[in-house]
């Protein structure tokens, strides 16, 4: 706990310097707790979803409805399928959590949001793909542009084609543009289907890494805020933050996170101004709007897709209506 | 001589025709009448209880290409084996409840006479080969009678909303709102789906 405030309030300096505002650490128990499920999707990517051999359930994709009006009460169920083989994984990972129990609380005190997630690590499966980091959480979050963002969440930026997925290229780490695009060894990160001229959801391969639209129109797309704001806890490394656009793009951020494992669980808190911390690719979260987040754990060593991940849910400042409600203290 | 030939021809006819058509001098109308409807009942009973035995499950698969196949899946689903222990055998989901329906499918039906005496499914080989185009058979006569005999058993009115999943109720919730018949994303309810299917055939679009 002392470690917890001292870390905090080295935080709130940090932020307090740049700001011009003083933080407190949030009281957490006037915070309304979300308590949602993550869960291994495999490689139900969003092209996975909006196949209809694949996924049934496009019918209510394509009449707008969101991934939790189906989903919601069956996170664990959906988790134990594709853990076990039955669906949408191709080489499970023994013993590894099919779900997670999560709780999400979000405040803010008129100029920064805190955002607070904490999960019992479950047992670990013995496999370790990432040698840095046991714990990376994730968040990405919407502001309403972007076409599959609502709906998925985090699915909007997953493809069959990107690395440790079936449809990846091999030749992908040749493509003119890897470098910028974070085209590695084993091929790209997530993207939007802003940013390509075409989508294949029927035919194998299926995705569209390499339909690249031209950079004015990607950058046409950022200003207009088509794009997914992303921040990222590593245990084993610093916090990062960025977004996801034709790529994921991101960049160190000191003092966005902070993640501690007390008695096995594991509580992760991002602190970042509600403004964005950069205004060019955060989206800044007002009062009267509602937005979307996704957020997905890297636990227990785990690498790429061989996480557990959440759905959509909305988020609002101050709005009981919202799933996350940001509540202001 | 041939003139007495076609005489008697004509009178031999004749005779029948009258034994037919005017009472007999040795029977009473009544014992005509009550032999005629022993008779009848004896037949008409026998007609009934011949296509009632054709509905029985022991009839579907007395024949390997059902036994080996269909009828194997079958029991794997909640139309064999559920909580309720209420069962549909083959002729509940595949054969109409109404006699008119019925007769015009048993008509149908005898075309897998046919089938059967070429061995045009009697291996599973062959039997996998055409699943697709008999199911896809079967998913037309549904589609066409709004799925009757789904909905003997099963009514959108009768059901419980509050009582089924989430996604149940929402895809139900979408099929009502669209008109769609059970038919359109039931397929493989009792058996396995075959291979090949559309992307529409799933979805019932």
């Amino acid at each position: 706990m002392t470690k917890n405030l001292i870390t905090a309030s080295a935080v709130g300096l940090l932020l307090a310097g740049a700001t011009g505002a003083g933080l407190a650490a949030p009281d957490w128990s006037k915070v309304p707790a979300k308590k949602t499920t993550v869960f291994q999707p495999g490689v139900a990517s969003l092209e996975w979803i909006l196949n209809g051999s694949d996924h049934s359930g496009v019918r209510g994709v394509r009449k707008g409805e969101t991934c939790n009006a189906c989903h919601e009460e069956e996170l664990a169920d959906i988790g134990k399928k594709i853990a076990s083989g039955e669906k949408a994984e191709p080489k499970p990972v023994k013993g590894k959590a099919p779900s997670i129990p999560v709780t999400v609380q979000a405040t803010h005190d008129g100029t920064n949001l805190y955002l607070r997630f904490q999960y019992k690590a479950p047992a670990s499966a013995g496999v370790k793909q990432d040698d840095k980091s046991q714990v990376k959480l994730a968040v990405m979050l919407d502001a309403g542009k972007v076409e599959y963002g609502t709906i998925g969440g985090c699915w909007a930026t997953c493809h069959d084609d990107l690395r440790t997925m079936p449809d990846v290229n091999p030749d992908s780490p040749k493509h003119a543009k890897a470098k910028e695009l974070d085209i590695r060894k084993n091929g790209p990160t997530k993207y939007l289907k802003e940013t390509r001229t075409a989508l294949e959801t029927k035919n194998k391969p299926r995705g569209g890494w390499d339909k690249l639209k031209s950079d004015a129109e990607i950058q046409a797309a950022l200003k207009e805020g088509k794009f997914l704001d992303m921040m990222q806890f590593r245990s084993g490394e610093g916090p990062r933050e960025g977004y996801v656009l034709d790529a994921r793009r991101l960049k160190a951020a000191p003092g966005l996170a902070e993640g501690k494992n007390e008695g096995g669980t594991w509580t992760i808190t991002f602190t970042r101004k509600l403004a964005g911390n950069d205004p060019a690719t955060d989206h800044a979260l007002v009062p009267g709007k509602t937005y979307t987040i996704g957020f997905a754990i890297h636990d227990d060593w785990a690498n790429e897709r061989y996480h557990h991940v959440s759905l959509g849910y909305s988020l609002a400042l101050d709005n009981p209506k919202a799933d996350i409600n940001v509540v202001k203290q | 001589m041939a003139d007495n030939k076609d005489t008697g021809s004509v009178n031999i006819v004749r005779r029948l025709w009258n034994y037919f058509t005017h009472p007999s001098p040795s029977y009473s109308i009544l014992a005509i009448w009550a032999v005629g409807l022993a008779i009848g009942i004896t037949f008409w009973g026998g007609f009934n209880w011949a296509v009632e035995a054709s509905n029985k499950l022991e009839f579907c698969i007395s024949c390997h290409e059902m036994e080996n196949t269909v009828y194997q899946e079958w029991q794997k689903t909640i139309h064999y084996s559920n909580r309720s222990g209420v069962r549909a055998i083959c002729a509940d989901c595949h054969v109409p409840k109404d006699w008119t329906y019925k007769m015009i499918r048993k008509v149908g039906a005898t075309k897998e006479l046919y089938g059967k005496a070429l061995g045009t499914i009697d291996t599973p080989q062959k039997f996998e080969a055409k699943r697709l185009e008999l199911a896809r058979n079967e998913w037309a006569r549904m589609k066409k009678t709004d799925s009757r005999e789904c909905r003997n058993c099963h009514t959108f009115e009768g059901m419980g909303y509050e009582k089924q999943k989430q996604r149940a109720k929402k895809q139900h919730e979408f099929a009502k709102k669209d008109n769609q018949t059970c038919i359109d994303c039931h397929k493989g309810i009792a058996h396995n789906k075959p291979k090949g299917m559309t992307e529409e055939e799933e979805i019932g679009g």
